[in-house]
């Protein structure tokens, strides 16, 4: 996988699908924390909203597990069930 | 030895032998054997400041040949050969020309890919090169025409080859087929500018070629680092704008005018970025062409000197 | 001299039988060489071949090119079946049952060697019989459509067929064909799949995908070419997998050639085992050990004579310049046979019928 940051988008090749996606910020920071080492949701969580400075944990969580579920589709991530 | 330095006699004997007429292309040798006359004459005028080549590599191994039925010599066809494949249907004999160019694109678009290909003219100037990337019918060969007029390199109407390797541009200054009111566009834009045969009715409308500067042929080795993407867009009446793209709108954009940038893999994503890091990328709308030669010259002699 | 067709057949044979041979070839061979690997969609196989077996070897630039085009081709195709196995095995995984790669996908994922310059078109996999339903109905809801045949197209692949009707993802462009045997159910020949699924193999890798043992991946590769294909032109490419596959497992294991023998007798394959090694063994010069090739179920004199003359004139490349008549005529006596082999006679008759008739109705 190969990403590029621009001000404030970022364009994502996929090695295993090849194809090409366009990130905005949190997506690209997302995939940026799970590049680093793997990850669970929660501590995902906790970490956006250093970054992000969000209040509202709830409409954060759903945003993440969205685009969690998205990322795992276009195989940019791999889920396991561990510790969900 | 260039095409226009032997007798048209000579060249009807060697593109009839089995050895053919061997012409190198760009990067490509092309084959040639045909005993079509008006073919090769109109070939010889076209591609007059091209290379005779002589026991090189050949990339594409072409015969122009008419049909071995009755449409032989009654409403005479021709038929395009690559290595005993004929992937298209018969051409009335009279498009034989514009049967060579299409065939000739297919061959290099379908196997090139030490290529990024882009479906975008290139021109050069201050040892910059310019990439219009564009959909058919947004004015491209038009305007690469235009300015290979004004004494710009002409590297390229619709084929931007850039190598997968380094990310150079490599020239490949084939005839411009003009279509519709360009060729009236041009004509009336530099009356010294030399056409082809116009051919009606094609699959493009009315199409005729102009013949590439002498000089943008003899340079055809001569590869150059891409130094502006600007996505053109010809609008009637309409003033010279530029406008900033984001970058990340500009890498979709180069992306997807690409013939085979999903085919290049890594390399392509490679490519495509390396060319938004180091490129100004802007859009264009124009109606005069004068006026946007004036205003790119302007924007290069900026850039070579923020260079400097 | 060698004249000039000849030359072109033996050219690529030097390639694949031993690299080093091109060394110093000069530039009008190495195009002729190109163009005839091309013919065979064997360009990029030849390139990796080269850069594996002899890296120092001079290449002439513009045939590094040819080389890195095709190489291009094949890692995208290659990638696009990767991915589709992946599409597919989540859309299966509450499915428990073996789903075992065939041909292409099975050497990739066996990390094969030869694998790596090998061009692919589709995805082949095997699944036992009783669970092709359920495997069709899981994948159609989730976005596989069904080639579009007409009833009798549809018919004859359900009835007579080793696999349903070939799938694809309405967003993506790789056919699956997903068989439960290896042969027509009309062929002369019926190996049994449960036989060969049972000894499939988990492949490298902590893979969720089966392959065939090292045995019964050659055994089907041999099927596959000398009993189902039409022994053309694009079939060459398979006798150089089936080189590059008795090479590789010899090496690999003492015992293979002794067990892939057996294991043609369990299955009834003898015959078209026989023609791969000796092609194998006379055209790419594999070795094989001389008593397999004097087994006493070997094929008939005359049949065999026959095959020995007009397979290696219809799956090598002539020479583009000089194509001759003979070479169409191997091919289309090889293509009857194909057909011949597939089905009982009176049903070849009406299948061809059919098809001509529907021929004619378009017209």
């Amino acid at each position: 996988m190969s990403i590029c940051l621009w001000d404030e988008s970022a364009v994502v090749y996929c090695g295993l699908s090849g194809q090409t996606h366009i990130l905005n910020l949190l997506a690209y920071e997302i995939l940026q924390l799970l590049q680093e080492s793997p990850n669970s949701i929660l501590s995902l969580i906790s970490q956006l909203e250093l970054l992000f400075e969000i209040d509202d944990k709830a409409v954060l969580e759903t945003q993440i597990q969205e685009l969690l579920s998205n990322f795992e589709s276009l195989g940019l991530i791999e889920v396991t069930d561990s510790e969900n | 030895m260039k095409i226009k330095d032997i007798t048209f006699k000579q060249l009807v004997e060697h593109s009839s032998g089995s050895k053919g007429l061997c012409v190198s292309i760009g990067p490509f040798v092309v084959r040639i054997r045909t005993k079509e006359k008006s073919f090769l004459q109109t070939f010889s005028m076209l591609y007059q400041d091209f290379e005779v080549s002589e026991g090189e590599f050949v990339d594409f191994h072409i015969d122009m040949r008419r049909p071995t039925n009755v449409r032989r010599w009654v409403n005479a066809q021709i038929i395009f050969w690559v290595d005993g494949i004929a992937p298209f249907e018969p051409f009335p004999l009279d498009h034989a020309f514009p049967l060579f160019e299409w065939g000739l694109n297919w061959c290099i678009g379908r196997s090139a890919h030490q290529y990024l290909m882009l479906h975008s003219g290139v021109v050069e100037k201050y040892g910059k090169a310019i990439i219009f990337p564009a959909l058919p019918g947004s004015g491209k060969s038009t305007l690469s025409s235009a300015l290979g007029l004004r004494g710009w390199r002409f590297l390229s109407d619709e084929f931007g080859l850039i190598r997968a390797n380094d990310g150079l541009l490599q020239p490949m200054p084939r005839p411009v087929p003009l279509k519709n009111t360009s060729i009236q566009v041009i004509q009336n834009f530099e009356t010294s500018a030399v056409l082809g045969p116009v051919y009606p009715k094609t699959r493009k409308g009315t199409v005729s070629h102009l013949q590439s500067p002498t000089a943008s042929v003899e340079q055809s080795n001569k590869l150059v680092k891409p130094a502006m993407v600007i996505f053109p867009r010809y609008q009637e009446g309409s003033e010279t704008i530029f406008e900033e793209l984001p970058a990340h709108y500009a890498f979709l954009k180069l992306s997807t005018n690409s013939f085979n940038y999903e085919v290049m893999g890594l390399k392509g994503f490679e490519r495509v970025r390396d060319m938004i890091d180091s490129c100004t990328c802007l859009s264009l709308t124009y109606s005069n062409l004068d006026d946007v030669i004036d205003q790119l010259d302007k924007r290069l002699v900026n850039e070579s000197s923020h260079d400097g | 001299m060698m004249d000039r067709p000849e030359k072109s057949r033996q050219l690529l044979l030097d390639a694949f039988i031993n690299p080093n041979l091109l060394k110093g070839l000069p530039l009008e061979d190495w195009e002729l060489l190109i163009r005839c690997a091309g013919a065979s969609k064997l360009v990029a196989a030849l390139g990796d071949k080269i850069a594996v077996n002899c890296p120092t070897m001079l290449v002439p630039e513009k045939v590094l090119d040819h080389f890195q085009a095709a190489q291009q081709l094949v890692n995208y195709r290659k990638q696009m079946t990767t991915w589709e196995m992946h599409c597919l095995n989540r859309a299966l995984i509450n499915l428990d049952i073996d789903i075992v790669l065939l041909k292409g996908a099975a050497y990739i994922a066996s990390e094969l060697p030869f694998a790596n310059g090998r061009t692919l078109s589709d995805i082949d996999i095997l699944v036992a019989k009783e669970n092709i339903e359920e495997v069709e109905k899981l994948l159609s809801d989730q976005g596989w459509i069904t080639a579009s045949l007409d009833e009798y197209d549809d018919y004859y692949y359900r009835t007579w067929m080793h696999e349903i009707p070939p799938m694809r993802h309405r967003e993506r462009y790789i056919e699956v064909d997903i068989h439960h045997s290896i042969l027509p159910l009309t062929s002369r020949l019926s190996p049994d799949p449960k036989t060969m699924l049972s000894d499939a193999v988990l492949a490298k890798g902590g893979a969720r995908n089966k392959v065939f043992s090292p045995v019964d991946m050659v055994l089907h590769s041999v099927v596959h070419l000398f009993h189902d294909a039409e022994l053309n032109l694009t079939d060459f490419r398979d006798l150089v997998d089936l080189h590059e596959l008795f090479s590789y497992f010899s090496k690999q294991d003492d015992k293979f050639w002794e067990k892939l023998d057996s294991r043609a007798e369990e299955l009834s394959l003898y015959e078209p085992l026989y023609y791969a090694l000796y092609f194998s063994k006379s055209l790419l010069k594999t070795s094989v050990p001389a008593e397999l090739l004097i087994n006493k179920n070997r094929p008939n004199f005359l049949p065999r004579v026959l095959m020995e003359y007009l397979v290696p004139l219809s799956i090598l490349p002539e020479d583009p310049d000089f194509m001759g008549k003979k070479v169409a005529f191997a091919r289309w006596l090889l293509y009857v046979r194909s057909h011949y082999l597939r089905m009982p006679m009176l049903m070849l008759l009406q299948h061809l019928m059919k098809k001509s008739q529907k021929r004619f109705n378009h017209v």
